[in-house]
């Protein structure tokens, strides 16, 4: 079993007049499923759904390590990322859980889904992305 | 409320996932801060009925609108944390010591709920406008 770390790091001296933010937060985890992929995807464009997984996430829950993130620099060029419920089908039209803007990522353990749909709102913005499968079925 | 800065940072390594290449990625954005609804690092016990983590309705019209930056992590060490959108959909399940960091939207709230007894979630929530 391969072991990943991950570490996540949060800090903000202006948030707050009488809190500042400033932690760190580490972890070693083992994805055991029976897909792991590096993935770099050129987005179709406005209302066109693109996936990143290769075949129906599954394993208890359907569980996901997933780091996607949006390398564009242009304004305008986010990217939409719905729940893909059955993978080969698109999420429901404009139902959507995250929004990445141009160089923004996120870090999410996903579950209850068998893909992710990604959609453009302009342009053709590049993802770079991690999966790795939690668990085989 | 004057806008305010996070800076973010997620790296993730490891040796063994693949066998021809190792995994060594870091990433950081400083990201700005400028919805109504700013809560702090909060924790709160959970039940096995969803929670709204949110103390207001998310909402703004950034990029596509209700949108929040959200970390959350799961500090017990025996039972599960499940998240689920304003309709229900559970999207992220934490195990105990995992933790995520996204971007929502389209939605009006983040829900939370245990997968068994009352183990508390730790998080952090920002609107963006």
């Amino acid at each position: 079993m391969a072991t990943v770390n991950v570490t996540l790091s949060l800090s903000s001296t202006d948030l707050f007049a009488k809190q500042a933010i400033n932690f760190t937060e580490t972890d070693s985890i083992s994805p055991a499923g029976d897909q792991m992929i590096v993935g770099r995807l050129v987005t179709t464009g406005s209302g066109t759904e693109d996936n990143i997984s290769l075949k129906a996430l599954d394993g208890t829950n359907d569980r996901a390590y997933v780091f996607i993130h949006n390398l564009s620099s242009t304004t305008g060029e986010y990217v939409k990322l719905g729940l893909c419920g059955t993978h080969g089908t698109d999420s429901a039209s404009g139902d959507w859980f995250s929004v990445l803007g141009p160089g923004e990522f996120l870090f999410m353990p996903v579950s209850d889904m068998q893909d992710i749909d990604i959609e453009a709102a302009a342009g053709n913005p590049v993802v770079e992305y991690v999966l790795m499968e939690k668990a085989a079925a | 409320m004057a806008n305010a800065s996070l800076k973010v940072t997620v790296s993730l390594s490891s040796t063994d996932l693949f066998s021809t290449i190792n995994l060594s990625k870091t990433v950081s954005d400083t990201l700005t801060i400028d919805g109504d609804n700013r809560q702090g690092l909060t924790t709160m016990k959970t039940t096995t009925s969803f929670d709204d983590i949110n103390v207001n309705a998310l909402a703004g019209s950034t990029q596509g609108g209700k949108k929040a930056y959200v970390y959350a992590k799961n500090i017990d060490a025996t039972d599960d944390l499940i998240f689920a959108d304003d309709g229900d959909q559970v999207f992220a399940r934490l195990s105990p010591g995992e933790f995520f960091f996204y971007p929502s939207a389209d939605n009006t709230k983040i829900q939370v709920k245990s997968s068994a007894n009352t183990p508390s979630v730790e998080f952090l929530l920002l609107e963006v406008d």
